[in-house]
């Protein structure tokens, strides 16, 4: 797979599909690791890391998990390419400045995802769509006991795995989910909600991860703590929580329902209608106007859109999907023409 | 929208940060953010955290220790968050256990453990031990019908036996 086709195939944790997938959009598990006898890649030279960065890429050939996916070094991308990879959740914010000697492997369906030299030697990501964490780990559990067989990991019996940073020795993982949650915003709760959430020592972050903003009433939630418990006893305290906020949310959704109908099929149906009419939108009133879509869609408000059209137009309206699928750089204004003109094509293609 | 810090420029940059389980929206301009550190770094402070440590260094003299693996020294650490290489969490031990235990409230491993077995390795493996695990691996097959697969398997088995019956 290419470049040209990476950025047209599908992403399969999109498509809407999974159990609760009317509040949880994606399950995300990644799992950090180190090479032993290696500096890590902050600290390493060009020529260690880029020896790392070998082994690693012929561990992964060897794994075969990554069979017709693409697998390209960072030095070979442009700025665009990169930005492109982000907006698909496939790599960090800063895996877009790595140094030479890094990589990305990203497999057929995008469901696995290896960051070569990013702050650890292997960034080992496995997405789902819906509440599937636990089929998160069996897979990324599968891919790294493969990858253990080629590749000599840094571990301690006291510590686990060995990580760059201290906050992810141990297991080195990190579960997550996407959750939208509009009905806890429009009833003001959502605040009591996400500091009960941080006081049980998960933690809350935006659509694109660390230091993102909050948009489109996307929230992930994550661990915090990486070493002291068995990786599915992490998994299932995300998942206890969790399926309280699905409660609370579906709760709001209720409320709304029986307390202001009308007020609420206002605000889907002015989404929906600027979304099919437009011809200039920002990115920003694009999320939330597909927010409020989604809502009318999971509310049975609006019927016949497919909620994988809708959850890949979060990704596809993103400033480098928009340009490098014109094959041009546009600036704001006129990628705010494309954007507009995309979304009416696939809401007018999926009537 | 102007930005929240210089209130000059076009603010572009926009982040959520969470400070002591308060939830602060702020919209920055380019160079206010870059000043700030937002972006790239991870809002999980390591500095923070670090600042637990700084305890150490009063009363004692804190001597600093340097990581064999990596040239790296501990005060290097502390100012980037970030250890060299593996060899830094033997060098730095002492220190390390107090920032661990904050983080984590735990300092003992309870995950999946690394079970490597290189071909070095499979050498310490006793042929009696050899002998159970294919013994195992037929029962295997047998169940799952992999006729030809367990006929291998049945040969090695063989083999290994006639090796454990001449040595005795």
């Amino acid at each position: 797979m290419n470049l040209a086709d990476l950025i047209d195939s599908k992403s399969e944790w999109l498509n809407g599909d999974g159990p609760n997938s009317d509040i949880v959009i994606s399950s995300r598990i990644r799992l950090a690791r180190n090479i032993n006898g290696y500096p890590f890649p902050h600290r390493g030279e060009h020529k260690t890391n880029i020896e790392v960065m070998e082994k690693i890429l012929s561990a992964i050939d060897k794994t075969g998990f990554f069979k017709d996916g693409f697998v390209v070094k960072m030095s070979d991308l442009t700025d665009l390419d990169k930005q492109m990879l982000l907006e698909k959740h496939l790599i960090s914010k800063e895996h877009l400045i790595a140094q030479i000697g890094s990589a990305v492997a990203v497999s057929r369906k995008h469901d696995l995802c290896i960051m070569i030299n990013e702050e650890d030697h292997l960034r080992i990501q496995v997405l789902k769509a819906g509440f599937r964490l636990e089929e998160c780990w069996d897979l990324i559990n599968t891919l790294d006991s493969e990858l253990e067989k080629y590749l000599d990991f840094a571990y301690s019996p006291d510590l686990g795995y060995l990580t760059s940073c201290p906050t992810n020795v141990g297991t080195g993982m990190r579960a997550s989910v996407m959750i939208h949650l509009p009905g806890l915003v429009l009833m003001d709760l959502i605040n009591k909600v996400m500091q009960a959430v941080l006081k049980l020592g998960l933690a809350v972050r935006g659509f694109y991860g660390e230091g993102s903003e909050i948009l489109g009433n996307l929230f992930q939630v994550s661990n915090q703590i990486t070493l002291g418990k068995k990786e599915k006893e992490i998994i299932s305290g995300i998942i206890r929580v969790i399926d309280l906020v699905i409660e609370h949310e579906r709760n709001s959704r209720e409320m709304l329902r029986k307390t202001g109908e009308e007020k609420l099929k206002d605000r889907v149906g002015r989404a929906y209608g600027i979304l099919t009419n437009a011809h200039l939108i920002s990115t920003k009133e694009t999320i939330a106007l597909l927010s409020a879509l989604r809502l009318g869609m999971d509310m049975n408000y609006i019927e016949g859109i497919d909620k994988g059209t809708i959850n890949e137009l979060f990704i596809l309206t993103q400033p480098a999907h928009l340009q490098l699928k014109t094959g041009q750089t546009l600036d704001p204004d006129a990628r705010d023409i494309k954007r507009a003109s995309l979304i009416r094509n696939r809401l007018e293609k999926n009537k | 929208m102007l930005c929240d810090i210089c209130h000059k420029n076009e603010a572009t940059v926009h982040y959520t940060e969470i400070v002591h389980n308060q939830m602060i929206k702020m919209d920055l301009c380019e160079e206010c953010a870059k000043v700030k550190g937002v972006g790239v770094q991870s809002p999980f402070s390591i500095s923070d955290l670090l600042s637990g440590l700084a305890e150490m260094d009063t009363g004692t003299r804190f001597e600093d220790p340097v990581c064999k693996g990596c040239g790296l020294s501990f005060t290097g650490f502390r100012k980037s968050g970030r250890l060299g290489c593996p060899e830094c969490y033997e060098t730095f031990k002492v220190p390390l256990e107090s920032l661990i235990k904050t983080i984590h409230k735990s300092s003992k491993h309870a995950g999946k453990q690394f079970a490597k077995t290189t071909p070095d390795e499979e050498k310490h493996v006793s042929p009696e031990e050899k002998l159970n695990q294919l013994k195992k691996e037929l029962h295997i097959a047998v169940e799952k019908e992999e006729y030809e697969q367990a006929a291998q398997l049945r040969d090695q088995i063989r083999e290994i036996e006639k090796e454990i019956n001449s040595d005795k």
